[in-house]
C-alpha cells in the first residue's frame, strides 16, 4: 500500500532523513516512533506529498503521491499541530472538504456528529484543543481516506476521547480495510492500536517489525543448575543478555519457545521458567547498542 | 475510483472571498469616493472653477488617493491570498490536499484578478452611467472611462503579477511585500545606480545621457506616476505581455518550491547567494551615489561604498539567516570587497581607452556641444522654441571642440565630482557611421588653456545662433519691444511697437550678438535693462543688455529712448551694497550708516561707477562671492526699490577696497 524507498531529505545542511526504506501493507497500523526531532514529522509529510524528498521514492497505492490529486484524493494527514481556516465553522469546513475530496461521506459525517456531539454551527477556533482534535478526526475520517496519518495524534486527549478515537479507527480499519500511520514519542501510547512498529532514531529507520512476531519470538529464561552451568549451554541459543542472580541465571533468547525449551531441557535444569517479555522490555533488549534512543520512546 | 472532474473549487475561491474579499470592497470605495463622488460633489457645488478643466483625465481626480489605491491594493491583496504559502500549519494543510499546485495558483490569481478588476469596472459603470443621464461633458466624456479603465486594470495587472512572482519566492509575508515595491522599481533603480557609478569610476562618463525620461518607464511605479495621463495601446500590450511571463514564472517556481522554507526569507536556495550579494552591491553604489551627489569630495564616494557595502551585506545576511548576531560573518564580506575592489580597478583602469577617446574630426557630422548646466541633449526642448538646431557642424567648431576636449583630458582628475561652481560640459559627437559618442565632464570652464577653444566657438555665428533665440527669429515676426531700465521698471519702461523701429532694433540687436567679443560674452558688463521682445507667435524672449551691444545703444539714442531705456546715476538716491551671504535686506532697511558689513554710496560719480561695472550674476564666468546692491529711488531710503546680486569681482576698485577683497 505504502512503500517508502530510501528516502533522504536535506534541510538547510542537516540531514533530517537518511535513506528511510519502510512498507506498510494494506489494513494495517503502522506506528512511527522516535524522540523529538528525530524526523517523524518531515517522514509523514513526505509520506503525504506534502513535502518532496530529495532522494528515494514514495509509491502508495502504485503511484508516486508527490503532486498526484487522485492518490491524494484518498490520503488524509492529521498534523500534530492542527490547522483549519480561520472564522470557519465545523460545518463550513465540511464543505469545503466535499468539495475537495470526492469521497466525502455526508451520512458518515452525521453519524459522526452524533457521537461527538459537537456544534457544527460553531467556530472550529472556539473548540476547546481536544475538541478540535475530535474536529480533525471527524472531518478526516468523513472523508473515507483509504490512507489516515496522523502525526501525534493522542497528545493532549484524556483517556474517554483517546479510547473513543482508538476505536474509530480501528472500526474503519476493520470495515475498509483503511491503512493508517501514527507517529508517537511513546511506544505505550500506541502498543494496544499497532500491529507495525518502525523506530525513527537521527533520520534513519533503525528497526522495523511486526508487533506479533516480536512478542513470539523473543522469550525471557529463569534457569538453574545443581552443578552449575554447563559450558555448551548456550551454543545454540540467540542469547541477547544474560544476567545471574545468585543460583539463578536470567536470559534474554531469541527463538520458538518451544527450541529454547528442549534445549535447554537437556542439560536438566533445577528451575527452568519461561516468560513473557514486556513490549518494552522487548525493545531494550533488542536494540541493545542503540538502546539509550528507544529509552525515550518507552517512558 | 470516480473522481469529480469539476476543474473549479468553488470552496476555494469562497475561502479567498472570505479572507481578502474586504480589500476589494475598500478598493471599490477608495475609486468610488475619489471619482464619481468627487465629480458629484464638484457638480453640486456648481463651482465656476471647475467649468474650464485643463485636462479631462479622470486621474486627476483625488490623483494622491488613486496612486495609493492603485499601487497598494494589489500587493496587499497578493499579501493575503499568499499568506498560506509563508504560515506553516496552512502550507502543510492546503498542500496535503489533493489539488495540484498549479491548481490553486491559478484559483487564488483569479480571486485576485477579478478583486482588483471589478471595483474598477463597477467605478467605470457608475462614472459610465453618470455621463449618461447627466451633463458632466466638461469633466469627462466616454472615452476618459475607457482609458482610465484601461490604464488602471493594466497597472494593477502588472503589479499584482509582481507580487505573485514574489510571494513564490519568498517565506514571509512581510519580505513579499517589501521585496515586490523593491521588484518593482528595480529596473529603473539599477540603471540609474549603474549609470551614476560609472560615473564615478570613468571621467567623461554621462550618466544623463543613459539616465534620460525614459528609465522612468522602466519601473511600471514610476511610470504610472510620471506618465499616468499619455499610457499608450502598446504600452499596455506590453505591461500584459510582462504579467504574463511573470505568471508563467511564478508557477513554475511555485511547482519546484520547497514548502519546509515558510517562513524563511528566500526560499530557493539557489536565489540566496544571488539575494545576498545583490542586496549588498544595490546598497554598495546606492551608498556611493548619495554621498556622491551630496557631497563634493571624491573620498566620501569611497567612504560611501563602504558603508552601503557593510550595511547591505549584513542587512542581507540578517534577513536570511532571521539573527541580530551576523558579525562574526566577515568572510562573504571579505571576498566580496576584494570581487567588487577587483571589478572597479579594472573598470577604472580604463582598458577600451573610453577616457581618451576623442573621434577624428573627418568622422563626426555634428556635435552637440553645451558648456552650461543645463542637459538638453536628445531632449524636447518645448521652452526654446526658436532653438531648431542644438549642433555645431562647421569645420572651425568641430576642431575647436576636439581641441577644447583634448584639454579637458588632460586637465580633468577622477576627483572632480560635484564641486558647487564646477560647470558641466556635455560632448555629444554624432559620427557619419551612425554612432554617438557621448562624454560629460565637471570642471572648471575658466581654466586657461580652455581659453583659446572656448574663444573660437563661443565667437562663432553657428555658435551664438544655438544659444540666442533672437537671432533665429525674422525681423518682421517681431511685434512688440520692451525695455526695463532695471530700476523702477513699472514706470519707466519704454514700449516700441512702430514696426519700422522695431525692425532697425532687431537687426542692430542681431549685429551687436554676432559681433559680440569671448571676453564680452565671458566677462562683459551690462546695463541693468532687460530687453523682451515679444513675437507674433506670442513667444516671449528676454535679453540682457550688454554694453557691447553699441548698434543697439546708438539707434537707442537716435531715436530718443536711450534716457529711459537705462538706468543712470541721477535718478538714484543711494546703493546700498552687502556680502550675499548675510542678512542684507535686513541691513539695507534698518541701517543707515556704514558699517564692515555694510556701505552705503550717495556720491553720484560712484554710483555711476556701480552702474558701469554691472554684471547679472548668472552669465558668463560669474563665481561667487556675490554681493547684494540695493538701488534707493526718490525720498524713501527705506526700502530700496530692486536689488541684484553681481560677482565681487565686477565691483568697482573703491567697493573691493572697502570690504577689504583681493
Amino acid at each position: 500500500m505504502i512503500n517508502i524507498n530510501n528516502v533522504s531529505k536535506d534541510f538547510e545542511r542537516s540531514v533530517v532523513l537518511k535513506d528511510v526504506s519502510l512498507h506498510v501493507n494494506q489494513g494495517s497500523i503502522y506506528g512511527l516512533l522516535g524522540s523529538n526531532g528525530a524526523g517523524k514529522t518531515t517522514l509523514l509529510k513526505i509520506a503525504t506529498g506534502i513535502l518532496q524528498q530529495d532522494h528515494g521514492e514514495v509509491v502508495v497505492n502504485e503511484q508516486v503521491i508527490f503532486e498526484n490529486p487522485h492518490i491524494k484524493n484518498n490520503v488524509v494527514f492529521i498534523p500534530d499541530v492542527l490547522y483549519f481556516f480561520s472564522q470557519y465553522t465545523v460545518i463550513q469546513m465540511a464543505k469545503f472538504y466535499e468539495d475537495i475530496y470526492s469521497n466525502w461521506n455526508a451520512e458518515r459525517f452525521a453519524k459522526l456528529q452524533q457521537l461527538f456531539g459537537l456544534d457544527v454551527n460553531k467556530k472550529i477556533q472556539r473548540f476547546s484543543k481536544g475538541m478540535q482534535r475530535q474536529v480533525a478526526f471527524w472531518l478526516a475520517l468523513s472523508a473515507m481516506p483509504d490512507v489516515l496519518v496522523l502525526d501525534e495524534p493522542f497528545d493532549g486527549l484524556d483517556a474517554v476521547i483517546r479510547q473513543k478515537i482508538k476505536n474509530l479507527i480501528i472500526q474503519d480499519v476493520a470495515d475498509r480495510e483503511m491503512t493508517v500511520i501514527i507517529s508517537s514519542h511513546n511506544l505505550r501510547e500506541v502498543e494496544d492500536i499497532c500491529d507495525h512498529i518502525g523506530i525513527l532514531h537521527q533520520g534513519s529507520l533503525i528497526l522495523e517489525k511486526d508487533l506479533d512476531d516480536l512478542k513470539s519470538d523473543i522469550h525471557k529464561v529463569q534457569i538453574a543448575f545443581k552443578d552449575g552451568l554447563p559450558t555448551e549451554l548456550f551454543n545454540h541459543l540467540d542469547v541477547l543478555h544474560k544476567d545471574q542472580r545468585g543460583s539463578v541465571l536470567l536470559c534474554i533468547i531469541r527463538g520458538k519457545d518451544q527450541d529454547i525449551a528442549k534445549h535447554i531441557s537437556q542439560y536438566k535444569p533445577v528451575v527452568y521458567d519461561l516468560l513473557p517479555l514486556t513490549l518494552e522490555e522487548i525493545f531494550i533488549y533488542e536494540m541493545g547498542g542503540v538502546g539509550y534512543a528507544i529509552e525515550n520512546v518507552l517512558v | 475510483m470516480p473522481l469529480k472532474t469539476s476543474w473549479f473549487k468553488k470552496e476555494i475561491i469562497k475561502h479567498d472571498l472570505r479572507n481578502v474579499g474586504w480589500i476589494g470592497i475598500i478598493y471599490l470605495c477608495a475609486l468610488i469616493f475619489a471619482v464619481p463622488l468627487e465629480i458629484l460633489l464638484r457638480i453640486s457645488n456648481e463651482d465656476y472653477n471647475n467649468y474650464y478643466m485643463d485636462e479631462t483625465s479622470l486621474f486627476n481626480f483625488h490623483l494622491e488617493i488613486q496612486y495609493f489605491a492603485i499601487l497598494l491594493v494589489p500587493v496587499v491583496l497578493a499579501v493575503f491570498l499568499f499568506r498560506y504559502l509563508h504560515v506553516k500549519g496552512s502550507t502543510d494543510f492546503i498542500h496535503s490536499l489533493p489539488i495540484k499546485r498549479e491548481k490553486l495558483i491559478h484559483h487564488h490569481a483569479i480571486t485576485g484578478i477579478c478583486l482588483v478588476i471589478l471595483p474598477v469596472i463597477i467605478t467605470a459603470i457608475i462614472l459610465l452611467i453618470m455621463s449618461v443621464t447627466m451633463d458632466i461633458s466638461n469633466y469627462f466624456v466616454v472615452t476618459d472611462i475607457g482609458y482610465w479603465l484601461g490604464v488602471t486594470i493594466v497597472v494593477n495587472i502588472v503589479i499584482f503579477a509582481s507580487a505573485i512572482l514574489i510571494a513564490t519566492v519568498t517565506g514571509i509575508s512581510t519580505v513579499q511585500g517589501v521585496l515586490t515595491y523593491i521588484f518593482l522599481l528595480f529596473p529603473a533603480g539599477i540603471v540609474v545606480l549603474v549609470m551614476f557609478n560609472m560615473d564615478y569610476l570613468l571621467i567623461g562618463f554621462s550618466e544623463q545621457y543613459y539616465t534620460n525620461r525614459s528609465v522612468i518607464e522602466l519601473s511600471p511605479i514610476t511610470d504610472f506616476v510620471d506618465n499616468f495621463d499619455q499610457f499608450s495601446l502598446f504600452k499596455s500590450i506590453v505591461y500584459l505581455i510582462i504579467s504574463v511571463a511573470l505568471y508563467v514564472v511564478s508557477v513554475q517556481l511555485y511547482r519546484r518550491r520547497h514548502l519546509e522554507f515558510a517562513s524563511q526569507a528566500i526560499t530557493f536556495s539557489l536565489l540566496k547567494p544571488i539575494f545576498k550579494y545583490g542586496v549588498t552591491l544595490c546598497m554598495t553604489m546606492l551608498g556611493g551615489f548619495y554621498f556622491g551627489e551630496t557631497q563634493t569630495q571624491y573620498y566620501w564616494v569611497i567612504i560611501g561604498y563602504l558603508i552601503g557595502s557593510i550595511l547591505g551585506y549584513f542587512l542581507a545576511e540578517m534577513l536570511l539567516t532571521k539573527t541580530w548576531r551576523v558579525f562574526n560573518k566577515w568572510k562573504g564580506y571579505f571576498f566580496y570587497i576584494i570581487a567588487l575592489a577587483f571589478i572597479f580597478i579594472v573598470i577604472s583602469l580604463d582598458i577600451t581607452g573610453y577616457e581618451n577617446k576623442i573621434p577624428e574630426a573627418d568622422e563626426i557630422e555634428q556635435i552637440y556641444f553645451s558648456t552650461d548646466h543645463y542637459y538638453n541633449y536628445n531632449q524636447e526642448i518645448e521652452e526654446y522654441r526658436y532653438l531648431d538646431s542644438q549642433y555645431v557642424t562647421t569645420v572651425e567648431n568641430i576642431e575647436a571642440v576636439r581641441g577644447f576636449h583634448k584639454q579637458v583630458i588632460e586637465q580633468s582628475t577622477r576627483f572632480d565630482v560635484n564641486d558647487n561652481w564646477f560647470e558641466r560640459i556635455n560632448i555629444a559627437y554624432e559620427l557619419k557611421n551612425g554612432k554617438t559618442i557621448v562624454r560629460e565632464y565637471q570642471m572648471d570652464k575658466t581654466i586657461p588653456a580652455y581659453q583659446p577653444y572656448l574663444k573660437t566657438i563661443y565667437e562663432s555665428t553657428e555658435y551664438k545662433q544655438l544659444n540666442n533665440q533672437i537671432l533665429n527669429v525674422a525681423t518682421n515676426q517681431v511685434e512688440k519691444l520692451t525695455i526695463s531700465p532695471g530700476v523702477n521698471d513699472d514706470e519707466n519702461q519704454t514700449v516700441v511697437f512702430d514696426p519700422q523701429q522695431i525692425q532697425e532694433a532687431i537687426a542692430a540687436l542681431k549685429k551687436d550678438i554676432v559681433n559680440q567679443s569671448f571676453e564680452s560674452i565671458i566677462n562683459g558688463s551690462y546695463y541693468m535693462s532687460t530687453i523682451r521682445i515679444l513675437t507674433s507667435d506670442n513667444e516671449d524672449i528676454f535679453l540682457e543688455f550688454n554694453r557691447s551691444y553699441t548698434n543697439f545703444e546708438a539707434w537707442l539714442k537716435d531715436n530718443q529712448l536711450y534716457e529711459d531705456a537705462v538706468v543712470t546715476a541721477d535718478e538714484i538716491t543711494k546703493v546700498g551694497i552687502a556680502n550675499s551671504e548675510i542678512d542684507f535686506y535686513e541691513l539695507f532697511t534698518n541701517e543707515t550708516e556704514n558699517n564692515s558689513e555694510l556701505l552705503f554710496v550717495e556720491d553720484k560719480e560712484d554710483i555711476q561707477s556701480l552702474l558701469n561695472n554691472y554684471s547679472p550674476s548668472e552669465v558668463g564666468y560669474a563665481r561667487p562671492p556675490f554681493y547684494a546692491i540695493a538701488f534707493f529711488v526718490g525720498e524713501d531710503d527705506k526700502d530700496p526699490t530692486t536689488e541684484y546680486w553681481i560677482p565681487a569681482n565686477n565691483l568697482p576698485d573703491f567697493v573691493k577696497a572697502y570690504f577689504d577683497l583681493n
